[in-house]
């Protein structure tokens, strides 16, 4: 039976195409579909012209001096290590750690780590993998850069505060010094700041909701902490949908959060490790301590706290961008327009001050939204003059760039130059040589900034140990400590800056085995001097016995 | 070897899932995307004079019950121009009656025509009608429709305003706490008509409705009017005006739509869904839709014609997938994957239960937290018996099994209880009398 019987066919003369109204069929066109896309292009490029011309000298200013001395400073630290050394395990091991992974973080920031680090070969090249990973630091901190202009431009600011905020974060010798580092709050802070460009879509983009769920769930997966701006976040969502929409608006961007950020107990519940029990690690267990029991560093306001320590660490780099901001921050939370910038400034305030466990890294979040909300307060300030007439506003304004200028620009010339004055890195990288070049027998005590060069230039993965394993106080995983019960299980063992440091700040004695083993020893070979010097040094077997 | 084929299997089925539901969620939240798009959709309530003479189609087999309200109704539109054209079978002589009498009152407004073709099916029913139509533009409503007086006014003026081939106007089914499934089945409805279409006339392809469609008589005759062997008549007819390119506008407007009822029967609702598929199988089948334009056009219309299947496919393919990560030891990393679909599929119930919120809001229903609830708990259950129905549909056709199976009405939606609730007071002509129901 034919289907074709009534109702044959799509095709009519062309006399009764023009009698009913019907279009002429157009020829599938792909040159001018092409040509479409180019013009568009175009288009965007020609209407963003002013933009671009603010925008891109300072994206490469951003990376230009980033860039400069980039392995000079700051000094090398064990959490890149920690990182790097993971990102290896997912190329090489396709675990997510060389060791258990036990829920220290999220594993997205060192899985786009190790996508960087198999496309550029990072390991077993001639450079430390530290400064390699570096190099994706600064990729990062240039759309860092430009996301910052975005957010900037969708709140409304003018393209030269814009500009200027991207400058500050851009120049400031402590946002240099903390974006250069291969911490995941940097890797988290593209996905954090994409979020907010996103929730502040003009269009108020159903799907640019779901995006800035998805992207704020992606900062949350690289690091955790990135949750505390929630609140700000959600303040912008709600500012700019309109009541008929909203609903459906949150309703993306929740879906996109929490759908995609449950993929981390997920990883636990597969793994069978949601809930403590005996013989493995838990996601509970590592949440519990990350929040709670993890030793506190004390408050920044108790001159002798760790946290207080951290601190004078970032103002020693530049105190002036945290100021600012911290001084802006009441200003800008006043007006509505600006009031996510104010609140997460304000949030992330709040967990620098509050007493408890101060991460180094944080601060790494803080210093966007404080460069926007200086930006922001020159905004106002230009606003709230409006009765002034115009000559002696633009006189202002001349003025205060000028004592900028002046005031901050040699400070901030210094900071960078300290920062890359002496190359902080060179003691490590001169003693990494010696042991490629005197393969050592039997097993390494080292730290993290290290191991991963160690591993990836012929050392086997039993042979070198993290001392941080050995701090069975704070250390969840129980693989080390199955295997090592004396200092004596170790042959040769490193004395480095971050190992002295953890030793001077680890108040809680828990770090026995390390501290046995370098009193135990002789010096092999000393590289640098001071407080970079990097000893290797041989454990003395004698005192112990067989 | 068996590993990595299984491996390869699941990552290439997560995906595929992944993408299918999300595209599937694109279109479905297309009206809420910006407030631009919101305002978009949304029809301009105050028409302009009327302009155009229309004739309505009402084909009615076994819908005595029924069809005399359907007919006050559509005698109660206002407009100054229009004729009824009632197609009943000549084995009905109970429905015939019921007609007869309506024309009886009526003359000059309703006519009845007698279909003696055999077998008897819907789009033959118009077709015999068309050549009776005297109106410039044909109207199709079906016998069991509650339709809106201000309705043809408001057409009229879409139908001038956007120089249309085609108008769609909106139907809902309005009775949504009859059945377990008639809160799911009435969103279908509201996402369908308030959101998808307008997608669809935007893009230039659309599969029309049933009912409550208007089509210009000279275009509708010069295309030959319905395919008579297909079971989605309304479908086919919509993809072969859209690869004529012939403009399509929606007159949605959630006080004006045609309410209809649910099935209600799961039994029926099967039937009618089989019925459906089997259609849009037949339509992807037959291939008009590669007339189409545009690539994005016959792509939207190749998803949405195979999309019960689809929808099946993934109803089956998401747990299986699961199960397969959690009871096989696979790597931890592709257990993973295989719960990727579980993401835009899990948004999408969140987006329903927003637009249970939305639905109520419109029709000034309040929604009580077990209608949420039903919602949500019944998801699965209904995915099943759309799978069900999509299954039969692919069977049927393959056997060849084309026959009409008709879905019984009881009048439910008719109830003055709910009318009286959700409906306006309508602007009725003076002089005619509107009988609530006939049951």
């Amino acid at each position: 039976m034919s289907r074709r019987t009534t109702a044959t066919s799509s095709v009519l003369s062309e006399a009764d195409r023009v009698r009913l109204q019907l279009p002429a069929p157009e020829p599938y066109d792909p040159i001018g579909t092409w040509r479409t896309a180019r013009a568009r292009l175009l288009a965007w490029t020609w209407r963003h012209r002013l933009s671009l011309v603010v925008l891109v000298p300072l994206l490469v200013g951003t990376a230009v001096v980033r860039m400069w001395g980039l392995s000079h400073g700051p000094a090398l630290s064990d959490d890149e290590g920690t990182y790097l050394a993971q990102a290896w395990a997912v190329q090489h091991l396709h675990s997510l750690a060389p060791y258990t992974y036990w829920y220290d973080h999220p594993p997205f920031g060192w899985l786009q780590l190790s996508a960087w680090t198999s496309l550029t070969h990072t390991f077993g090249g001639n450079d430390l993998a530290i400064v390699s990973a570096r190099r994706l630091m600064v990729a990062y901190a240039v759309v860092d850069a430009g996301l910052l202009y975005a957010f900037a431009r969708r709140l409304g600011m003018h393209r030269a505060l814009a500009g200027l905020a991207v400058a500050a974060w851009g120049l400031s010798p402590l946002a240099v010094g903390m974006s250069r580092m291969v911490y995941l709050d940097n890797l988290a802070m593209p996905w954090l700041l994409g979020a907010f460009v996103l929730a502040a879509s003009p269009r108020r983009d159903l799907w640019a909701n779901v995006g800035a769920g998805l992207c704020f769930a992606g900062a949350v997966l690289t690091k955790e902490t990135s949750v505390l701006l929630l609140p700000a976040l959600v303040l912008l969502l709600w500012q700019r949908s309109v009541r008929q929409t909203r609903t459906f608006c949150l309703t993306g961007f929740a879906s996109g959060f929490v759908l995609l950020s449950a993929s981390y107990p997920l990883l636990a519940v597969l793994k069978g490790e949601l809930l403590p029990g005996p013989g493995h690690v838990s996601l509970l267990e590592a949440l519990d301590f990350q929040f709670f029991s993890r030793p506190s560093t004390g408050s920044v306001l108790s001159a002798s706290s760790g946290s207080r320590q951290v601190l004078t660490g970032w103002l020693s780099l530049d105190g002036l961008l945290v100021a600012a901001g911290v001084l802006a921050c009441v200003p800008v939370l006043l007006c509505r327009r600006y009031r996510p910038v104010g609140l997460a400034l304000a949030l992330m305030l709040v967990a620098i001050v509050r007493p408890g466990y101060l991460p180094e890294p944080l601060v790494i979040t803080v210093l966007p939204f404080a460069a926007l909300a200086v930006a922001a307060a020159g905004d106002l300030a230009w606003e709230w003059s409006r009765t002034v007439p115009l000559g002696l506003r633009f006189a202002g304004a001349g003025a205060v760039c000028a004592a900028l200028l002046v005031g901050v620009g040699p400070a901030w010339a210094h900071g960078n130059q300290v920062l890359d004055g002496n190359d902080q890195s060179a003691a490590t990288r001169s003693a990494e040589r010696w042991l490629e070049a005197h393969h050592q027998r039997g097993r390494l005590l080292v730290d993290d900034t290290v191991w991963t060069d160690l591993v990836s230039h012929g050392y086997s993965r039993s042979q070198v140990v993290w001392f941080y394993k050995l701090d069975f106080a704070n250390n969840l995983d129980p693989s080390v400590r199955q295997q090592i019960r004396r200092y004596s299980d170790f042959d040769v063992v490193l004395s480095t800056p971050v190992i002295r440091a953890a030793l001077q700040s680890n108040t809680t004695r828990s770090l026995t085995l390390v501290r046995e083993a370098l009193t135990n020893s002789t010096v092999l070979t000393t590289f640098g001097s001071g407080s970079e010097r990097v000893e290797i040094r041989a454990i003395t077997h004698t005192s112990q016995g067989a | 070897m068996p590993f990595l084929l299984l491996a390869t299997g699941l990552v290439v089925m997560s995906v595929l899932l992944a993408a299918l539901a999300g595209v599937t969620l694109w279109w479905m939240l297309h009206a809420w995307r910006t407030p631009g798009d919101l305002k978009g959709t949304e029809f301009d309530r105050a028409p302009d004079d009327p302009g155009l003479s229309f004739s309505l189609i009402v084909p009615a087999r076994h819908e005595q019950a029924v069809l005399a309200a359907t007919l006050n109704k559509l005698r109660a539109m206002a407009h100054p121009d229009f004729e009824i054209l009632v197609v009943v079978g000549h084995d009905d002589p109970e429905t015939e009656q019921v007609a007869r009498d309506v024309a009886a009152v009526s003359k000059d407004r309703v006519r009845v025509l007698v279909d003696d073709s055999v077998p008897k099916n819907k789009p033959k029913a118009l077709n015999l009608a068309l050549q009776h139509c005297t109106g410039a533009i044909v109207g199709v409503f079906d016998a069991e429709d509650d339709v809106d007086p201000r309705l043809l006014r408001v057409v009229d003026t879409a139908f001038r305003r956007h120089s249309a081939h085609v108008v769609q106007g909106g139907v809902q089914l309005i009775d949504f706490r009859s059945s377990w499934y008639s809160m799911r089945n009435c969103l279908e409805y509201f996402f369908w008509f308030r959101s998808r279409l307008h997608l669809h006339a935007r893009h230039g392809f659309i599969p029309l409705g049933g009912n409550t469609v208007f089509v210009r008589t000279d275009l509708l005759r010069a295309v030959g009017g319905w395919d008579a062997d297909c079971l989605a008549e309304d479908c086919e007819l919509g993809v072969r005006l859209s690869a004529l390119g012939a403009k399509v506008a929606v007159a949605y407007d959630p006080h004006l739509v045609t309410r209809e009822e649910t099935p209600h029967r799961i039994r029926d609702l099967v039937k009618q869904r089989t019925r459906w598929n089997q259609g849009f199988l037949q339509v992807l089948h037959k291939g008009l839709w590669r007339d189409l334009p545009t690539r994005r056009q016959r792509m939207l219309a190749r998803f949405t014609l195979s999309q019960p299947f689809l929808q099946a496919f993934a109803g089956v393919a998401i747990p299986v997938s699961v199960a397969t990560a959690l009871f096989v030891r696979v790597p931890v990393a592709l257990a993973l994957l295989t719960f990727l679909p579980a993401i835009p599929t899990a948004a999408m119930a969140a987006f329903e239960v927003v637009g249970l919120r939305e639905f109520c809001r419109v029709y000034y229903i309040r929604a009580r937290w077990t209608d949420y609830l039903i919602l949500v708990v019944g998801t699965p259950f209904y995915q099943v018996l759309l799978g069900v129905a999509a299954v039969r549909a692919v069977v049927r056709e393959a056997r060849g099994q084309r026959g009409w199976e008709k879905t019984s009405h009881s009048g439910a939606h008719l109830s003055p209880v709910l009318s009286a609730i959700t409906r306006p007071a309508p602007d009725t002509v003076p002089g005619t009398t509107v009988r609530e129901s006939s049951r």
